[in-house]
């Protein structure tokens, strides 16, 4: 038994909550079973000098029967069988494992008892590891039941009256009926969801604060408001949420929820309860339809928990979105704090995206912004990068005083994406592919440019495109075709030397619907001077501009694909030596 | 070859290096996919991968998008065109020669052949086999991939229908790995069960199964196959109780979830209704979008039956009709055809849902209920027999809409206006539906049709049409060619004022407004009327609207209005784009003065003069406050217009505090030349003297805030005014900041001393 009880529980510290859990399910029992309503007392006294812990309660009480019954058997309670009765709604106990946490902390227990149904006698249990007990008849008292722990040695601290203090409280700090510890009730102190009586909003929110910075651990709550499920909800859930006054990084995970099932504590640390993108929320949540494991420590993962969570959800997002409204001093304090958090969090929810897309930042080089910011400095584009260092675009870019999104940071590059779709503006991810054409509009057909433009840098694996864009001042842009580059490194032979033949195969199923084609696109800019001046100049003047403007055509590719700088360079120094030459 | 044990020192090397995030992401990512938390996934990738290149660290760039692909096919099911090309890029990548001994680039091949059979499972059926078999041979059953390799080869043979092969399958894997953890393969070996016929070794295998490593969406499919095996065996409300919500799961449990959703049809039961073919259309589209051919068919027959099971006999040969016309696209459609039509032939035998319709159509809306499903049906029927009037065919696109069906909406709009070419309502509501899917040109296309007989509703859809693509110039046009004279065309003029409004032509605007207020009774045209009035400083007009408005403004004064209206909060943008609220002074109806000093590394908006929305924001905190009988908060304004900037900048002050009454003096002089001062420290609680040696007795109230000073008084003024002000006070206060930016070292060294004596903590 006393390995077993060892076993169930992560710390031996949860003896109390049982005993008292008991305590209570005990005049639960007697008020089911004799429609009678003594004044509930629950009372827990301690003796740390002698290491004694003893739980007393006014309930049902036990016969000698019911003792060897249920304490001597393991998984028997009574609590149980009421249940299946049909009654017990409000009683707390499930397994009839609780008492096993008895011998996990107690060299010696004892346990007295007298029964309603046998008043005028009582009686008394004593165990030392629960596999030997003896039972005798003991001297009646009231109704009701007090169990004696003789602490072991190493346990000791348990009948500390501080550390028990903290404990009940921990434990039992909701819990309906009073716990006394040594005549001092722990668990007077009022919980704003609990509406016994209409208070007015202000106060609600404060009280709402204090009972968050009871349970929120490591954080200030920013402001906290409490949550009700209605009739039409599918599950009775109430309590509190609150925001964390910390700043958090991108997917930190604070979320703090602590659970009450019947008003006693069953885990601090439920976070699935709330979604996963609300690291900077912290809850205390009451629901009697969620089932605790036999440990009592965690909660089973049934329809009850998905139905819990559910609510909790969409709770949250309501309770966010009216938040703005609110309070919106400590809405705009949370968003600062919780900028990158709440920026993954609109993602996960398009409801929570309309609320917070105007009003969170993006990092760009000049700072963070707001992306209506941005969009008002960039008519209307959003450029956005998407590497640490970004490449040659984004100096431009920056040359030119437009704010450029850093979009490999966390959250950015969606964020954006979902703004341009759903908001406005257009998404200009430079260096790829697709937004090519939002930067480069293509120019009227001139064949005879274009032919020109071919003579002059044309390739045999290379389109020449002429184009519009901006600034002006830059004469070309290189693209390079990733998709042709893939279809060739696959359909190689040398890919069969590197790669299994069936799930090659497979690739090259997906390659062979690629046309094929050149490798990269020359865009030429026909608004650039540089380039207008080659187009009209001829003989010998051409060539050396050519000469000269050739090798930039490398230095502007774009970076990581293979740019060849050094011969670049070359090509350029010995341009340079001709124009230096023809000057002298 | 481990891999956690390599993810473990690559993220410990990571962190020794400075890496933190890097190394963080690398531990999330798998973790974050797991859970199913995908946005996450995608996040962290992308930074992850930024980072990783700019390392130059290969390995973990096949780390990073291979998990990313996991997420992406594996548990999302999404092989569209641009994930297909990640995976065979990736295989390229991870194949090449700086790649090749990652201990993730077994994984890669995985990802590849997943696509396919998300595309066409039992198409591609072959292909995988053989390309997860050729994976397996690379590796021995210690690698973690050994698992995945494994449990898509096992996919494969399901899709292949091969149920036995595959038990032999997995038998054959199990003992390789003697006994250790199998839990993707377990799961398949559970489902081929159950297509054996073999419900109770099925939940034997189920119950026996530990998601515990497999994170939340491992326990999802283990529960959707738990509740399948319930279901099957009979147990139907444990099936129910164990089964989890749609809205919870995600693509990769869907299969599992129709397959008991069937099992579980029947409508007494409270899971089958019409509100099903919502989430039917919805995943029909994600699967549309994701390239899932075959099981985009499936589901057609699924919710065929689903659509039997509940007598809606016209979705039922509606999905099939889809199905069938999928059947194309799939390599190896044989089977499910066969299914769809031995499904059709069933449904000819049940007949077509019975409607009775009234004797006329004037009462088939009371015929209407609150299920779509039928609705639609008896409109369906009603429409066969008569032309149906405008709000029976609003009925129509109500039950498509609840029914998922939007995309049906427009083409049964556009039908119903072809026929009844004079219906405004039928033009608007196409129109808005059009625009709402920003189908621009079918709503410019619409315009143009509707032109002869409704032109002002035409206009009315084109205005709305070119805001909705920023194009103020052109809605302009549109309304002012529409505009009737005043007391007419309400909508329409109020349209316009905003437009002229948001292109910044107040005059216009102004215009209009006074065109408005001049038949309507006092009310919010004459408050937009002030705000216009005061931004072109027509102060004649603010006053007159305030007093058409009642307000205490002097009707009699001239020029612009300066009053003291008391305190407020604006709340107005800074150049970031943030939202900041400060104090300022209400000088009339809708302009205020800021009068609150920001800190020196905050946006400074002191003095400013703005205009503002004279809608409160604060209203319901203000009926918080008065109906807990506190006191009011202050009235809070968003800005709409910076009429005069202050152009103050801040610096902060810190010293000893001098006392209330010397304080007030000190501050009062610097006013007197154009500085001011704000104390945003608590004497009580701020206190110095803490440097060493003092006693704490001995501690002094502090001082801390910011002067702010205009634009006109140089830095090297302020200092001198400061010092000045100051020493004939005799206060003790220092400004290092200030002395820092005129580089006043001399002057700094002494404010420091001071700093040191005093314990002040700069």
């Amino acid at each position: 038994m006393r390995v077993l009880g060892e076993a169930l529980y992560s710390t031996p510290h949860v003896v109390v909550r049982e005993l008292v859990q008991n305590a209570h399910d005990s005049i639960e029992r007697r008020r089911y079973e004799t429609r009678e309503a003594p004044v509930p007392e629950i009372s827990v006294r301690c003796d740390s000098a002698n290491g004694l812990l003893a739980i007393e309660d006014n309930g049902a009480g036990l016969t000698a029967e019911e003792v060897k019954g249920f304490l001597a058997t393991v998984g028997t309670g009574h609590t149980r069988a009421i249940r299946d009765d049909g009654g017990g709604s409000s009683m707390i106990g499930y397994f009839g494992l609780g008492f096993l946490s008895a011998f996990a902390v107690a060299k010696r227990t004892e346990v007295w008892s007298c029964s309603y149904q046998t008043p005028d006698r009582a009686c008394r249990f004593i165990s030392r590891t629960g596999e030997t007990y003896t039972l005798e008849e003991a001297e009646p008292r009231e109704i009701g039941t007090t169990v004696t722990l003789h602490l072991k040695e190493d346990l000791l601290e348990i009948a500390k009256v501080e550390f028990l203090r903290d404990l009940l409280r921990h434990y039992c700090g909701l819990l309906r009926h009073p716990v006394a510890l040594d005549g001092e009730v722990i668990n007077d102190q009022p919980v704003p969801w609990r509406r016994d009586e209409a208070i007015s909003p202000l106060r609600a929110r404060k009280l709402s604060l204090e009972v968050a910075g009871r349970f929120e651990r490591n954080f200030e709550p920013i402001t906290a408001w409490t949550f009700a499920s209605a009739p039409e909800h599918e599950i009775d859930v109430c309590g509190l949420f609150w925001i964390q006054d910390a700043t958090t990084y991108a997917s930190s995970d604070n979320r703090n929820v602590s659970v009450f099932v019947r008003g006693m504590l069953i885990n601090d640390d439920e976070r699935d309860l709330i979604p996963r993108w609300a690291g900077f929320i912290g809850a205390v949540v009451e629901c009697d339809s969620l089932h605790p494991t036999a440990s009592r420590e965690a909660l089973q993962r049934d329809s009850n928990f998905d139905q819990a969570a559910a609510f909790l959800r969409e709770e949250l997002i309501r309770s966010l979105a009216t938040l703005a409204g609110r309070e919106p001093e400590s809405w705009r304090r949370a968003m600062r704090r919780h900028n990158e958090g709440l920026r993954g969090a609109s993602l996960a929810d398009p409801r929570l995206f309309d609320l917070l897309a105007d009003e969170l930042t993006v990092p760009t080089d000049a700072g963070e912004m707001t992306l209506p910011a941005v969009l008002s400095r960039t008519a209307g584009k959003i450029y956005l990068s998407q590497a640490e260092r970004g490449g040659f675009e984004e100096l431009l870019f920056r040359a030119l005083k437009v704010p450029v999104v850093k979009g490999h940071l966390f959250a950015v590059l969606p964020f954006c994406q979902r703004y341009a779709e759903s908001k406005r503006g257009a998404l200009v991810a430079l260096g790829d592919q697709g937004s090519d054409a939002l930067l480069l509009r293509p120019a009227a057909e001139q064949p005879a440019a274009r032919a020109r433009l071919e003579a002059l840098f044309g390739h045999e694996d290379r389109t020449i495109v002429p184009s519009h864009f901006e600034p002006s001042f830059l004469p070309f842009v290189l693209v390079r075709d990733r998709a042709i580059a893939l279809k060739r490194s696959i359909e190689d032979d040398e890919a069969d030397r590197r790669i299994g033949g069936a799930v090659l195969s497979l690739a090259r199923r997906f390659t062979k619907g690629i046309d094929a084609g050149p490798a990269s696109r020359l865009h030429v800019n026909m608004s650039c001077p540089a380039v207008q001046g080659l187009l009209a100049a001829d003989g010998p003047r051409a060539g050396v501009g050519v000469k000269l403007m050739r090798p930039l055509i490398e230095l502007l590719a774009d970076p990581g694909a293979g740019s060849d700088i050094q011969d670049a360079l070359e090509d350029f120094s010995a341009a340079l030596q001709i124009v230096l030459a023809e000057d002298t | 070859m481990d891999i956690w044990e390599w993810v473990e020192d690559t993220t410990e090397q990571l962190r020794e290096a400075g890496h933190e995030r890097l190394a963080f992401a690398v531990e999330q990512i798998p973790q974050a996919t797991c859970n199913g938390d995908h946005e996450e996934t995608e996040q962290l990738c992308t930074e992850a991968l930024a980072l990783a290149r700019q390392l130059g660290h290969v390995w973990l760039e096949v780390f990073i998008r291979h998990w990313r692909l996991q997420s992406r096919v594996l548990w999302r099911r999404d092989a569209s065109r641009g994930n297909l090309e990640e995976a065979v890029s990736l295989l390229d990548f991870a194949s090449q020669e700086t790649a090749r001994g990652c201990p993730q680039s077994v994984c890669v091949t995985q990802d590849l052949v997943s696509c396919y059979g998300v595309i066409d499972g039992p198409g591609y059926a072959d292909e995988r086999l053989r390309a997860s078999q050729e994976g397996l041979e690379r590796i021995d059953s210690n690698w973690p991939c050994f698992d995945c390799l494994s449990g898509e080869y096992a996919e494969a043979l399901l899709d292949d229908r091969k149920y036995t092969e595959m038990e032999e399958f997995g038998v054959r894997q199990a003992s390789q790995k003697k006994g250790a953890h199998l839990f993707d393969l377990s799961l398949n070996r559970a489902f081929a069960e159950l297509a054996l016929g073999r419900p109770a070794q099925a939940m034997k295998m189920a119950e026996g199964l530990d998601s515990a490593t497999s994170g939340d969406a491992g326990d999802k499919s283990l529960r959707v196959l738990r509740a399948l095996c319930l279901a099957r065996l009979g147990k139907t409300q444990k099936a129910i109780k164990t089964l989890p919500k749609l809205e919870d799961l995600q693509a990769v449990h869907w299969d599992n979830w129709f397959r008991c959703l069937r099992e579980l049809a029947e409508p007494s039961l409270g899971l089958n209704s019409w509100r099903i073919e919502a989430s039917v259309h919805e995943i029909l589209g994600a699967l549309r979008a994701r390239k899932n051919l075959y099981r985009t068919v499936q589901v057609r027959r699924w919710a065929a039956q689903l659509a039997v099971a509940r007598g809606a006999h016209r979705t039922a040969a509606y999905h099939l009709r889809c199905g069938r016309d999928a059947l194309g696209a799939l390599r190896r459609p044989e089977h499910l055809k066969a299914q769809l039509d031995s499904l059709s032939e069933s449904l000819a035998k049940l007949g077509d849902d019975e409607v009775l319709l009234p004797s006329s159509v004037d009462e088939v809306e009371g015929e209407l209920g609150e299920n779509p499903e039928v609705n639609l049906v008896t409109l369906a029927a009603a429409s066969r027999r008569w032309r149906l009037p405008t709000a029976l065919v609003h009925g129509q696109a109500a039950a498509l809409r609840a029914l998922g069906r939007g995309e049906e909406i427009p083409p049964l709009l556009r039908t119903a206006w072809s026929e009844n070419r004079g219906d405004p309502e039928l033009l608007l509501e196409l129109g808005f539906e059009l625009l709402n899917q920003s189908r621009f040109d079918e709503l410019g296309a619409l315009a143009s049709d509707a032109e002869e007989v409704l032109p002002l509703e035409a206009d009315w859809l084109r205005a709305h049409g070119l805001l909705r693509r920023d194009d103020l110039v052109g809605a302009r046009g549109l309304l002012e060619k529409n505009l009737g004279p005043p007391g007419e065309t309400r909508g329409v003029r109020s349209l316009l004022i905003h437009v002229l409004r948001r292109a910044g032509d107040l005059e216009a605007a102004l215009e209009h407004l006074n065109a408005v207020t001049e038949y309507e009774d006092p009310g919010d045209a004459d408050w937009d009327r002030m705000v216009v009035a005061t931004q072109l400083e027509r102060w004649e007009v603010v006053r007159a609207a305030a007093a058409r408005l009642e307000l205490p403004v002097d009707a009699k004064g001239e020029g612009p209005i300066d009053e003291r209206w008391g305190y407020c909060r604006v709340r107005r943008r800074a150049e970031n784009g943030l939202l900041h609220t400060v104090t300022a002074e209400r000088t009339g109806p809708v302009t205020a003065k800021v009068c609150e000093i920001a800190p020196s590394n905050e946006p400074q908006f002191f003095a400013d003069e703005v205009v503002f929305e004279p809608t409160p924001l604060s209203a319901r905190a203000v009926e918080d406050a008065r109906e807990a009988g506190e006191e009011l908060p202050l009235q809070e304004f968003d800005v709409i217009t910076l009429v005069a900037p202050g152009h103050y900048r801040s610096f902060a002050i810190d010293g000893v505090h001098p006392g209330d009454k010397t304080m007030q003096l000190w501050r009062s002089d610097l006013a007197d030349e154009g500085v001011f001062f704000e104390l945003f420290s608590d004497p009580d609680t701020y206190r110095l003297g803490g440097a060493e040696g003092h006693d704490k007795a001995d501690l002094l109230p502090g001082l801390y805030g910011f002067v702010a000073s205009p634009a006109d008084v140089t830095d090297e003024q302020l200092a001198e005014i400061l010092a000045r002000v100051s020493e004939a006070h005799g206060m003790t206060c220092i400004w290092p900041a200030l002395l820092r930016e005129i580089g006043a070292e001399s002057a700094l060294a002494q404010q420091m001393e001071i700093c040191e004596r005093y314990g002040i903590e700069l």
